[in-house]
């Protein structure tokens, strides 16, 4: 049995590539509007691949991005065209503070203080009532997931959004 | 110490660092006059066998970090007999390679070139911290009573915290995430991942140049990501340890239940390539594809079970289990009113179960006990129902095996970690 990281990264994203069709859906980080000049970049950079999904269901869309790591990440965008969901995996930790925008500095906290209660090793949360995240995973193997309660559509069972 | 006094300790540990929180804290307190006896295993003898302790940690630690299994580490400047042994390097089962803070180290180790340019590693950890540094080569040796007895040659390790070094990159030292850059941020003189890949990328740094792991530096610490080879990326030192290269196997006492000052066993190289070896395991545990095997526990399947000398609690979810209660100031730590007791049933991709004991005292009481620092019963959650990390709590009392990818063993091919 092979452990290669990339390897089975590669298979995930392979597979998700093969399910997701195109669409116009934009990145944006948690809790903002999508931002279609932040998407026409990233359609240009060739570093990175975007996959977009079309509209999954009448109440959100998903926007997909690969890194070019392998790292796998999901945005769930309501009617209202706000994001209100992350969902990641991969090898390598995506680039956070891009994808949590004003909520980054509660994961920053959220760090800090599993440190100074002297624990090591583990996961990282928050549950808040405006903001619930969870990062951990394996070395080489991350996931995780951030979203905003409120503004979940109703009717969803957020639980199955996530990893 | 009645309850009263408890609110006291706990308001005074409110706000500040854990070195105020656990030494300041817990210092001086009567409970310390518990005077619980260190604990060791009998000791083995052999040139693949060294001692592996927990304590208080290294010479300039000034935080008290509970449960970090430490060992030492022969390092050599590479062909010389310039050498020095690093001692309280952390145990790690769930990482790959040797990382050692540069302030540790008086030696001068060359650092690996690649394509020209001098090669630098990132990695990040799963509690969400990173270490960044130069990627150096060295002699390392391990075992026996002379830490001689096996040699890894110009092996592959990082130096973290290098005064000189470029700026770490943002895709892996992120501004959240917590730097391993000094002793107090690791708790240790620096970390030996004995895991069960044996590199740190694998694949992934073959085949990719952005990996986020290695970094050439073009210049004025202009960093560029750069693919390397298998070959040349950090090795798991225990790969290299021929004939003892399958695996490691690591021993550590039963400890007191309100916390024992040091708990000293045996980490031995190899499985079943020596008389002191042979693996007396029943429960095989082969990781998925993700990395995990399932675990049972508190009447739920919890889907992301794994083995971590690395994390120092039990760290597992719980729905909304009343008996699981965080404590009131730390919500990173259990605080049941009452010692809990329960058992996770672990299945494995390979067909094979096996049942764990998971006692969880009160995190606050357990670090009233302000000389102890091995605790067996120290527990914390991971944020959903779905996850279980056995960290180093599930080591005492046990002999537990973690075998290297692809390798072969007596219990049948790696990756695989056995108890």
């Amino acid at each position: 049995m092979t452990s290669h990281p990339f390897t089975r990264w590669h298979i995930a994203a392979l597979s998700l590539a093969i399910t997701l069709l195109s669409s116009t859906a934009a990145q944006a980080a948690l809790g903002g509007a999508p931002q279609a000049a932040a998407s026409a970049t990233a359609e240009t950079a060739a570093a990175a691949r975007q996959l977009r999904a079309a509209p999954s269901s009448q109440t959100y869309t998903v926007s997909t991005l690969v890194a070019p790591n392998g790292t796998v990440v999901q945005e769930f965008v309501n009617t209202q065209q706000r994001v209100f969901a992350v969902v990641w995996r991969g090898p390598v930790l995506p680039n956070l503070s891009s994808y949590f925008g004003e909520h980054y500095s509660a994961f920053q906290q959220a760090v800090q203080q599993k440190r100074a209660a002297g624990q090591r090793g583990g996961a990282v949360m928050t549950q808040q009532p405006d903001l619930v995240m969870l990062s951990r995973g394996r070395m080489g193997r991350f996931e995780g997931h951030a979203y905003i309660p409120s503004l979940v559509p109703a009717g969803l069972d957020i639980q199955t959004l996530l990893p | 110490m009645s309850s009263f006094l408890h609110s006291i300790w706990w308001k005074r540990c409110l706000g500040m660092t854990l070195a105020s929180l656990l030494a300041g804290c817990g210092g001086g307190g009567s409970s310390g006059s518990r005077n619980d006896p260190p604990v060791s295993t009998p000791t083995l003898s052999g040139p693949n066998v060294q001692a592996v302790r927990v304590s208080s940690g290294p010479a300039g630690l000034s935080v008290r970090v509970a449960n970090l299994l430490y060992t030492s580490v022969k390092v050599c400047e590479p062909g010389t007999s310039n050498c020095q042994v690093i001692d309280h390097v952390l145990v790690d089962t769930g990482s790959t390679g040797l990382r050692l803070l540069r302030s540790a180290v008086n030696l001068s180790l060359p650092q690996v070139q690649a394509e020209g340019k001098p090669l630098y590693n990132c990695v990040q950890f799963i509690d969400q911290s990173y270490m960044w540094g130069p990627v150096v080569s060295a002699d390392v040796s391990m075992g026996g009573s002379q830490l001689d007895g096996q040699q890894a040659t110009q092996l592959r390790i990082q130096l973290a915290g290098a005064t000189g070094s470029p700026a770490a990159p943002a895709d892996c030292a992120q501004e959240g995430l917590a730097a391993n850059n000094s002793i107090n941020d690791l708790g240790a003189n620096g970390i030996l991942g004995v895991g069960t890949d044996r590199q740190d990328c694998g694949s992934l740094c073959e085949e990719v140049t952005d990996n986020g792991y290695y970094h050439a530096d073009h210049g004025g610490g202009a960093l560029m990501g750069i693919a390397v080879p298998r070959t040349a990326q950090i090795q798991q030192p225990v790969s290299q340890f021929s004939p003892h290269n399958n695996g490691v196997i690591i021993q550590l006492p039963v400890v007191a239940a309100s916390g024992s000052p040091s708990a000293t066993g045996n980490m031995i190289f190899g499985i079943g390539t020596a008389d002191n070896n042979q693996p007396t395991s029943t429960s095989v545990m082969a990781p998925n594809l993700w990395g995990y095997f399932t675990t049972e526990f508190d009447g739920r399947v919890l889907t992301k079970g794994f083995v971590d000398s690395g994390s120092n609690g039990w760290f597992f979810g719980t729905t909304a289990s009343p008996a699981y209660r965080l404590c009131t100031n730390a919500p990173q730590w259990y605080c049941p009113t009452s010692t809990q007791t329960a058992q996770a049933t672990n299945s494995s991709v390979n067909g094979q179960t096996s049942s764990v004991n998971v006692t969880v005292g009160n995190a606050r009481d357990l670090f009233n006990n302000s000389a102890a620092y091995a605790y067996s019963n120290l527990a914390g959650p991971v944020g959903d129902p779905a996850a279980f990390d056995f960290g180093l709590p599930f080591f005492f009392g046990r002999s537990v095996i973690t075998a290297l990818d692809e390798a072969n063993t007596p219990l049948g091919q790696g990756p695989y970690v056995a108890y």
